[in-house]
């Protein structure tokens, strides 16, 4: 399991983000104080990916960037200040990406998840219940038995995986899965769904007003 | 046109003109007196040849016609003449005529006249010698001549004296008008943003005097825009704090609600995702209230002044503090019994309960709230306020300490709504201040003129480090 460093001075969001992220998948440590998050990367604790605040109490985010930087942590930087000059200043100094709050869960997963694919590689098998996914070679096997899936359910399969617990609207499935070009009805993805629901026998919901969901329990879920 | 080329165009006009008229006066003066002079001669010459004339015949004695004819005719012969012409008629027989004219009939019973013959001009004049006619003719021709010359002459200078104008007249308007160029190069600076450079003011004539008010509205309008600028600044400084500071519990209001709706989240996530959704709009809630009470205040709000007592005032700020202080933990230590003063009971309920709330974060074990006379005092024994914060802790959304403030909940509007209040008060706020040991606030109420405008912060809030 890939694991997130948080920093974030503020209780509600640092905790906010910490859920939002062990729900998703992640393992998640936070911090809330700048300096505290400093000793513990430089006792040499190893995260994947770090989201920092840039206005923290003891020192600053651009401060910790360099720390992070030095063991190779990618950084995402979370900023309440909408300044153009943090942005580029943030970029340069090597942060990956930077998400200005208030920001909205979707975007922020995505941005992780692109982050990663550049830093951390995807590991060769993705497992949800006795679902087992190789992205390499595009098998799926459930139970240790290969699964037959056309194309489009395997893409679909993998989608709901990496979104574990979130739900997907139907229009963010549809560009996912389809491009965004595809003008495909809706009944189309509930189609698919029911027919990958019987095939793996995993457990996704439909949410209402939004689409569907996976949920996973568990260790690596909630 | 150029106004300078108009001037000098006008100039250049008028002198020409003076020196026409000028000449031609001159000239026909010239003319007259120049045939006056040969009419003076003329008839001098023909007076004194008449006179002489008129004796050198006078012989008595009767003689006859033609021998008296004869005779006249003989001695005008004699006669030195100088270089007129001379007619003699006796009894309208002409004796004599060198002029080649019928002078006689030309003058026609005239005693002088001028006379033009050709292209030539005459003097003609008769006088009576005796029993003749003498009649005198001059030529006027030299006085043309003359006038001739003259007017060459005239025209040569003239025309000298006209170029030179025409050359000088440019140069000289130009260079009195160089401060009006120089004040449209200022006009166009200004215009053009640049109100840092003075207006040059040479001399003491008119465009000098406009070139001062020029410089005057320069340095009103620098100074204006110097106090724009700094309020604008301010307003951006503060609405950027306030953007960041409405940011925070947004951000976590927009996360929560999203997460409950779209993640799957146990119970137990459920319930602390409702407590902060809870908690953070409440923060938005009390950090809006307090930013409007700021703006409504700043904004000139009238206050009630009303006369009040120490026991008003506690009526209603003992609840609150015992509120305040069962949450924060900082004992609240409240005697008012001696305040009396004018004022607006709920905004210095306003004051006490901010600069409790302050001291609380500031870590205070107890915060004691005195008043006596028109002044409020609230002393704590917290960590005292950093000095290079000092000046700036009335500043709106500044915060001494950022890491307590922000999780006690604080936005940094405490000490700015205090000094609004004050200021309306026409109050004092001193702030007095030892790191590590504490800090005491003192306000007063209504200490100042009740004519004074509103000052500047400046003017009434004193914030200094004692040992």
């Amino acid at each position: 399991m890939r694991r997130i460093f948080v920093v974030e001075d503020d209780e509600a969001i640092n905790r906010l983000l910490c859920m939002n992220l062990s729900v998703t998948g992640y393992a998640v440590s936070s911090e809330t104080d700048g300096l505290r998050a400093k000793a513990r990367i430089e006792k040499g604790e190893r995260f994947d990916l770090a989201l920092l605040d840039i206005m923290l109490p003891g020192t600053d985010g651009f401060e910790l960037l360099e720390t992070f930087r030095g063991r190779d942590i990618p950084v995402i930087f979370l900023t309440a200040k909408n300044a153009v000059e943090d942005k580029v200043r943030g970029l340069r100094d090597g942060a990956e990406d930077y998400i200005v709050k208030p920001f909205e869960l979707m975007e922020l997963l995505v941005r992780i998840e692109k982050v990663l694919a550049r830093h951390a590689p995807e590991p060769s098998e993705i497992s949800v219940g006795d679902i087992t996914v190789q992205p390499d070679s595009r098998r799926v096997t459930k139970g240790g038995q290969p699964l037959e899936l056309t194309p489009t359910q395997y893409d679909l399969l993998v989608l709901l995986i990496r979104n574990r617990n979130v739900a997907l609207s139907r229009e963010r499935i549809l560009s996912e899965i389809w491009n965004s070009d595809f003008m495909g009805e809706s009944r189309t993805i509930d189609n698919h769904i029911s027919q990958l629901r019987k095939k793996t026998g995993l457990p996704i919901s439909a949410i209402s007003r939004v689409g569907y969901r996976l949920d996973v329990k568990g260790p690596e879920g909630v | 046109m150029k106004i300078s080329r108009k001037l000098s165009l006008l100039s250049i006009g008028l002198c020409a003109l003076t020196l026409i008229l000028c000449g031609a006066l001159f000239l026909l003066t010239v003319y007259r007196r120049s045939l006056d002079s040969v009419r003076d001669n003329a008839q001098t010459l023909l007076s004194y040849v008449a006179a002489s004339y008129e004796i050198a015949v006078e012989e008595p004695g009767e003689r006859p016609a033609l021998v008296e004819r004869s005779r006249l005719q003989f001695l005008f012969r004699q006669f030195e003449t100088g270089d007129a012409r001379w007619q003699l008629t006796y009894g309208g027989e002409t004796l004599y005529n060198d002029s080649g004219l019928a002078l006689d009939r030309l003058l026609d019973g005239r005693d002088e006249a001028y006379l033009s013959v050709g292209a030539k001009r005459l003097y003609a004049a008769k006088a009576q010698a005796g029993t003749c006619t003498l009649y005198v003719l001059s030529d006027c021709s030299p006085v043309f001549f003359e006038l001739q010359g003259l007017t060459r002459l005239f025209a040569l200078i003239g025309g000298g004296a006209f170029l030179l104008i025409a050359v000088l007249t440019p140069l000289l308007t130009r260079a009195l008008l160089s401060p009006l160029k120089e004040l449209e190069r200022a006009a166009r600076r200004i215009a053009g943003g640049d109100y840092q450079t003075p207006v040059a003011v040479k001399h003491n004539d008119e465009i000098a005097s406009l070139g001062r008010s020029f410089e005057q509205m320069r340095q009103s309008v620098q100074a204006h825009l110097l106090r724009v600028t700094e309020v604008a600044e301010e307003r951006k400084l503060l609405l950027g704090a306030l953007t960041h500071e409405l940011k925070t519990p947004l951000t976590s209001i927009v996360g929560y609600s999203e997460a409950l709706e779209k993640l799957n989240l146990s119970p137990a996530q459920q319930r602390e995702s409702i407590a902060f959704l809870h908690r953070e709009s409440r923060r938005l809630e009390s950090l809006t209230q307090k930013l409007m009470r700021l703006i409504t205040l700043s904004d000139g709000e009238r206050i009630d002044c009303v006369p009040l007592g120490g026991e008003q005032l506690d009526a209603i700020v003992r609840p609150l503090l015992q509120a305040a202080s069962e949450k924060s933990g900082s004992a609240a230590d409240l005697d008012l019994s001696g305040f009396r003063a004018a004022g607006d009971a709920d905004l210095l309920c306003t004051v006490l309960t901010n600069l409790y709330d302050n001291a609380a974060s500031a870590g205070a074990k107890t915060v004691r709230i005195t008043g006596s006379g028109n002044r409020l005092t609230v002393a704590d024994d917290g960590s005292g306020i950093p000095e290079a914060a000092l000046a700036r802790v009335t500043e709106p959304f500044f915060r001494a300490d950022k890491a307590r403030s922000r999780t006690g909940g604080h936005a940094g509007l405490g000490l700015a709504l205090v000094r609004q209040i004050v200021q309306l008060h026409r109050g004092t706020l001193t702030i007095e201040t030892s790191p590590g040991r504490g800090t005491t606030v003192t306000v007063t109420v209504g200490d100042r003129n009740e004519t004074e405008s509103l000052p500047d912060a400046a003017d009434f809030v004193t914030a200094r480090v004692v040992s």
